[in-house]
């Protein structure tokens, strides 16, 4: 970290500004438009599949080991201080986690493949808004204790019977929601190797000021 | 820097009348919310007392979440469904049987959120941008404290850009083609967001930032010599 320039510094700024702008205007968008029960399976994805393309799109402009971990990081405190959501400490605390979570999930990937490839990005993006799914579980176990286990066996149970399934429909269930954040994380992903490129070569032609 | 919320500026002194510092709300709030994953029973209870008594002492407003009836009923509906969810019915009111265990287990689940829910806004409302600046400048993590105010105060400039991004697209007839409007629109907001660093580099060049000095550092070393 010590090897960041000023400009890699601002960089890292800008594009956690841009993430934590998302979070805050179509995040409260989407939470206004619906149900607190749709966010697990909307409000989740959609931020966390434009949050991931804002986050890979950054890597682009600052190719160093830990940039989008610290894009994250900005992203996550500028969520959790904010003045319009740190009323609700529930709808704060979770993204706030959400986002952390995602950045280091990225992070781990590109660190492992260590130069930036297109496929990186998209097993990037993909695990990163596929934490979504367990997220929600794990705040729940977070905030409630080991009584949330025997609240959610139960209502599985109780769900399942009530609509004439097995258990292992409810499973299914969880693993078609799991693969829909996998394909929009792949797809966030790609649009973020496509639209940093794009950036790229437009600036390049523009003259020397840019990258 | 004049950001966070319901505190001063650099020249105006923020929480007047409270002597606590930023390291303080830290602590409270890490040991408080990691004491209120680890604590049972009347444990717990304490936990919640001291949080109360700490909140009344050094900050009120974060107990303002206390008087919104939307926290009390989110509060009561863990404590309602345990008798119901949780445990073995041991007991019959009226057509309902319910668990004892099962309420006690609510009971405990709805004093888990209230004791995490004090720690953190108790904690946070105590904390302003400027505090965690100062914070990473402590942590030698100086570039990260000038990435975050500089992200906070460019929060609503960017969101205006993409605004006016958006709109400039919808009136040249972005909706007829909206993939192409898509893609225009994201280059037009990642571009833009780019126009802003070598303003912002310039002049943080022209100040003399240096992302991995240590403030006061030079002086330190001048004394010590």
């Amino acid at each position: 970290m010590y090897s960041y320039t000023v400009r890699d510094w601002v960089t890292v700024g800008l594009f956690g500004a841009l993430w934590g702008a998302v979070e805050l205007t179509l995040g409260s968008v989407l939470h206004l438009l619906f149900p607190p029960q749709a966010d697990t399976f909307l409000a989740g994805l959609v931020l966390g599949g434009v949050g991931v393309a804002i986050a890979l799109t950054g890597r682009h402009f600052v190719p160093r080991r830990g940039s989008v971990l610290l894009i994250g990081i900005v992203a996550a405190l500028i969520k959790l201080l904010s003045p319009t959501d740190a009323q609700d400490l529930a709808r704060v605390l979770g993204p706030f986690l959400a986002i952390l979570v995602e950045s280091l999930l990225m992070e781990g990937v590109l660190l492992l493949v260590r130069t930036p490839r297109l496929w990186a990005f998209i097993v990037g993006g993909a695990l990163a808004v596929g934490w979504n799914l367990p997220h929600k579980f794990v705040m729940m176990r977070l905030f409630y204790g080991r009584g949330f286990d025997q609240v959610y066996q139960k209502m599985v149970e109780d769900g399942a019977q009530m609509l004439g399934v097995g258990l292992a429909a409810a499973l299914l269930i969880l693993a078609i929601l799991l693969i829909a954040r996998l394909v929009v994380g792949g797809i966030g992903g790609w649009g973020a190797w496509a639209l940093g490129g794009a950036v790229a070569r437009r600036i390049a032609r523009r003259g020397p000021a840019a990258d | 820097m004049g950001i966070g919320r319901s505190r001063g500026t650099q020249d105006r002194p923020a929480r007047p009348g409270s002597g606590l510092i930023p390291w303080g709300y830290l602590f409270f709030t890490v040991g408080a919310a990691l004491l209120a994953a680890w604590l049972t029973g009347w444990r717990l209870a304490f936990l919640v007392l001291a949080e109360l008594l700490f909140g009344l002492a050094c900050s009120r407003a974060g107990l303002r979440f206390l008087g919104r009836p939307r926290f009390w009923l989110f509060l009561l509906l863990a404590v309602a469904l345990g008798p119901f969810l949780l445990g073995e019915a041991d007991a019959k009111i009226g057509p309902f049987r319910l668990s004892e265990a099962g309420f006690l287990l609510g009971v405990a689940m709805a004093g888990r959120v209230l004791a995490l829910s004090l720690a953190f806004s108790i904690g946070l409302s105590g904390l302003s941008f400027s505090d965690f600046v100062a914070i990473f400048d402590r942590f030698r993590l100086r570039g990260l404290g000038f990435a975050l105010a500089l992200a906070m105060n460019l929060v609503g400039p960017l969101q205006e850009m993409a605004l006016v991004a958006l709109q400039t697209l919808r009136l040249r007839g972005g909706a007829r083609r909206p993939w192409l409007a898509l893609r225009l629109f994201l280059v037009t907001v990642v571009a833009n967001t780019l126009h802003y660093r070598d303003d912002l580099v310039s002049a943080a060049t022209m100040r003399a930032f240096d992302p991995n000095g240590v403030r006061g550092g030079r002086r330190r070393r001048l004394d010590n010599v």
